[in-house]
Parts: structure tokens; sequence; C-alpha cells
């Protein structure tokens, strides 16, 4: 044991030695400045960038909330819709003279089931009349003109039958029978 | 030779009438046929008539059916003439078979007075004048589906005349 702590002994006091040396190292001059010059170098940088993203991030906020105030206002400006006039019921107006009213029954199971999409055509209204009733067109007028101020001789000579069917359809039924006045009976 | 002729006369109709017995009796098929006619103003439906019919074919050959609705108007035409305007509605239509669809061919007359009152209205001249709408067409239709099968314009106002037409066998 003795032995081997004099074997130890030189390479002791050489690491002292070296570690005395290196202990008393000391920084280089100026090295508090070179930092204190970092540091405000540093500094003086990120001014440059930071608004950039501060400037975004801010727009965009404001954007949001400047969308969420309208919306909010345009919300309170809609008139919240109106209760049913249970009580303020009135009759349909009258139909103006010559004006065929139209009849509406009351809804049914059917009338609901008809109303499926795959039925396209639903019960539609039913008028009096069919077709209805529309204002006279201006040939219409016209022609009641005509007829009016012309005698009933001139007109018949003015008149003539339909032209012939077109060949690529069967001709309809004809329309006028002719009946002479002596042999004539209503069938009604 | 005498009798000789009638034995032959008495075989040639009893032959004659086994051939009448041995032909095939006409197949008769009844088809019901239902036509909706709509007036549309705007694209909404405004008003309606409806009319149902039985129509049959023989033998696969459609027989006409017919409706007439409406007023036969007296008018006259000359000195010791008289015609009788059909005003209203008149139909006709036929149908036959086509594998599992029916061909339906038809003929659609719709008019009526331009004046409603075209009797007191001393405008017509005792003339009426009519409004008319003709049309003939031929469609293929499923069994007891209503199937559109024209639409026409009107060319004086907005409306829009539309038929559709529903096609059943009667059993």
């Amino acid at each position: 044991m003795a032995e081997h702590d004099k074997h130890d002994q030189p390479l002791e006091e050489m690491l002292d030695s070296m570690l005395s040396n290196y202990s008393d190292e000391q920084p280089r001059p100026g090295l508090e400045t070179r930092v204190l010059a970092t540091l405000r170098a540093e500094a003086s940088q990120k001014p440059e960038h930071a608004p950039f993203w501060r400037w975004l991030w801010s727009s965009a906020a404001t954007l949001a909330l400047v969308a969420i105030a309208l919306a909010v206002y345009i919300g309170r400006l809609q008139p919240p819709p109106a209760p049913p006039a249970v009580g303020a019921m009135k009759p349909p107006p009258e139909a103006a003279p010559g004006v065929p009213r139209i009849h509406r029954r009351p809804r049914t199971a059917g009338d609901r089931e008809s109303e499926k999409p795959e039925r396209s055509l639903a019960m539609a209204a039913r008028q009096e009349v069919f077709p209805a009733p529309v204002p006279l067109t201006d040939q219409e007028r016209l022609l009641l003109r005509y007829l009016a101020n012309t005698a009933a001789e001139e007109v018949v000579a003015q008149s003539h039958s339909d032209g012939p069917a077109p060949e690529d359809g069967r001709p309809l039924p004809p329309q006028v029978q002719e009946f002479k006045i002596t042999e004539a009976v209503s069938t009604r | 030779m005498k009798k000789l002729l009638q034995l032959v006369l008495v075989l040639a109709l009893v032959g004659a009438m086994q051939a009448q017995d041995s032909r095939p009796k006409p197949v008769v098929k009844v088809y019901r046929v239902n036509f909706n006619i709509y007036e549309l103003e705007d694209g909404k439906k405004t008003n309606e008539r409806n009319y149902s019919l039985p129509v049959n074919s023989m033998d696969g050959i459609g027989r006409s059916g017919s409706i007439r609705v409406g007023t036969r108007v007296p008018i006259s035409s000359g000195k010791d003439q008289i015609l009788y305007l059909d005003v209203g509605m008149n139909m006709e239509c036929e149908i036959s078979e086509q594998s599992d669809k029916f061909i339906l061919t038809s003929s659609l007359e719709i008019s009526s007075f331009v004046l409603p009152d075209q009797n007191a209205d001393s405008r017509t001249g005792g003339n009426p004048v009519i409004r008319q709408v003709k049309q003939h067409f031929t469609a293929l239709l499923s069994p007891g589906k209503p199937t559109l099968v024209t639409s026409i314009d009107d060319t004086a106002s907005k409306k829009r005349l539309q038929v559709e037409a529903t096609v059943t066998r009667v059993e």
C-alpha cells in the first residue's frame, strides 16, 4: 500500500501543478464588453422582425372581431317572425266580376300523398271555367271590331274553312257539321 | 246431276261453317285512360280538368274511344245553311301494346269563347270568336304511371297547357 502511494506521488504532483495553472487562467480582457455588445446587437435586431408578425396577428384578430360584431348587428336588425294571427283571419276577398273564383277544398291525407315528389303533377286548383278566361289580345280586338262593323254576308263571303290536316298525323274529327235550316235539329 | 249439285252445295256450306267455328276468337283487351289537363301560369298550376274513358283493342289493334264535352253553337253560314260548332273539349284516343308498355295515340281539341258572354256582346256581330288548341300525339306509357305527354305554351299569355295521361289495363 505504501509502495503504491510512492508510485502515485509524482503523478499527483504533476496533476496538481497543471490544475493550479489551469485554475489561474483568466478570460481575455474585454469579455464583459463583448457580451454586452452582443446583447445590444440582438436587442437592436429583434424589433425589425417582431412588428411584422405582431401586426399580422393583430390585424387578423381585429378583422375577426369586426366580422363577429357585424354578424351580431345584422342579426339584431332583422325583425323576428310575426306570430300567427289566429284571431285576425279574414275571409278571402270577393273576386272581381267576370273573374272566376278559385275553389279550394280542404286538404286531405290523399292530397298530402299526392304532393310527394314522385307525383310530378299534383292536384291543381279547379276553376269554374276551363280554360280560364284571359283578356283580349290586340288581334282579337281587331277581329271583334271587324265583325261588329261588317255585314254578316260579307263575313261569310270572306271566311273559309280550315286547311287540310297534316299528312303525317291522323286528321282530327270534323269540328263543324252542316245542316240545312229546314233540317236543323238540336242535339241538346 | 241435280242431286249431286245439291250435295256439293250442302257439303260446301257445312265446310264453311266448320271453318268459321274453328277461327280463333278475337282477343279483346280493355284499358282505362285518364287524362289530367292542367293550366299553368308562371310555373304554378292554376286550373285543371280530369277525363277518364275506357277504350279497347281487338287482336292488338286499338279501337278509338272519344269524349266530347261542351256546347254546340249554331252559326249561320249562308242563306239557308246553319253550322254547329263544338265549343269545349273533344278528345279521341286509342291504345295498343308494345312489349310491357302502352302506345297512346290521341287527338285533343280544347276551345273556348273569346268573350264569355258572346251572345249578349254586340261586338261579335252574331259570330262567336273562338280560341282553340288542337293537338295530335303518340306517346309510350308505362302501365299505371302518370306521364306528362304534352306541354303547350299559349301564344298570347304566360299560360301553359299540360296534358298528363295514365293508362291501366282493365282485367
